[in-house]
């Protein structure tokens, strides 16, 4: 990695940071009649990111987001924050690995849905977990891995669009010379 | 971390591996569902009644079971490790419409005083607040 590119690739992290953290705002804005059914929206920024520039683009744009939407939303270190970092995390690692071995098999939507599932088990066995909730909530599993596949079909849809054609601007853009 | 995305080595969706992914997550849905239902789910049921002596029943062999209170017979099926009341002497019918019996729960016909509960099996909850 340049320094050149460096400085090229750390304002563009910023912004996909911003635009993830408004994401999150905005689908928490939503009315929601269902308490644990998200879009999760911004999970198509962490797995463009990714596809894009790396993991540890990724894992930045992500940390970066947790951070600013938990502060915003008020839900800094409280049990929502923990969920939602729990679930981002290890939905990361398996889009990651997938995406490092299982590029010529699945595109963007397979990988976003196997990220969409991971981030529903995730969340699932962190309540079992920490909130002594028992082994009650794993009857919650098909619901939301049905869910899972649901959103991150969405999600996956839409990172497809979005990485498609910032593969066309970068390939049309004039070289910029320093 | 590059600046360029790697353009080369990323497919358009859907791909067959995509299909293949969510028809084999969409079909093991059903699956967990009754997996995990039959980890929970009674073994055995307890029929009350006021007009007769208390009775346990298993879940796992499919018949009709006629029980006997004040009013007249009330009617509980049992099929595929479940069990409803499809006949009742009462008035409203109310314990006909209760569906199917579920873990730690009873199916109750008040007018004719017959409770049949499920003993739950060990390990399951033993209350759920609402």
């Amino acid at each position: 990695m340049s320094h050149a590119s460096d400085m090229r690739l750390w304002p563009r992290l910023a912004l996909f940071a911003a635009a993830a953290t408004l994401l999150f705002l905005f689908e928490r804005a939503l009315p929601n009649p269902l308490p644990f059914f998200r879009l999760g929206l911004a999970n198509v920024v962490t797995l463009i990111v990714l596809l894009a520039h790396g993991f540890r683009a990724a894992a930045w744009v992500l940390l970066l987001r947790l951070l600013l939407g938990g502060f915003f939303a008020g839900t800094l270190l409280g049990p929502q924050f923990l969920l939602a970092t729990a679930g981002s995390a290890a939905s990361l690692v398996v889009m990651a690995v997938a995406a490092q071995f299982g590029a010529r098999i699945w595109s963007p939507l397979g990988i976003s849905v196997l990220g969409a599932t991971t981030h529903a088990v995730a969340q699932l066995v962190v309540v079992a977990a920490l909130f002594a909730a028992g082994q009650g909530v794993f009857l919650l599993l098909p619901l939301f891995v049905g869910m899972a596949l649901l959103t991150g079909t969405c999600t996956g849809v839409v990172a497809d669009i979005v990485l498609a054609r910032l593969d066309l601007a970068t390939r049309t853009a004039p070289e910029r010379s320093p | 971390m590059s600046v360029e995305p790697a353009a080369a080595s990323r497919r358009r969706a859907p791909t067959r591996g995509d299909v293949i992914l969510l028809l084999l997550l969409a079909a093991a849905i059903p699956w967990m569902r009754s997996f995990l239902l039959s980890a929970g789910a009674p073994q055995e049921l307890v029929v009350l009644s006021a007009a007769a002596p208390a009775r346990a029943l298993t879940l796992s062999e499919s018949r009709d079971v006629e029980i006997a209170g004040p009013l007249g017979t009330t009617r509980l099926r049992i099929r595929d490790g479940s069990a409803w009341i499809v006949e009742s002497p009462c008035e409203r019918g109310l314990c006909q419409t209760m569906g199917r019996l579920r873990p730690g729960r009873s199916l109750v016909c008040i007018p004719n005083r017959v409770v049949v509960r499920a003993s739950a099996a060990a390990g399951d909850v033993d209350a759920v607040t609402r």
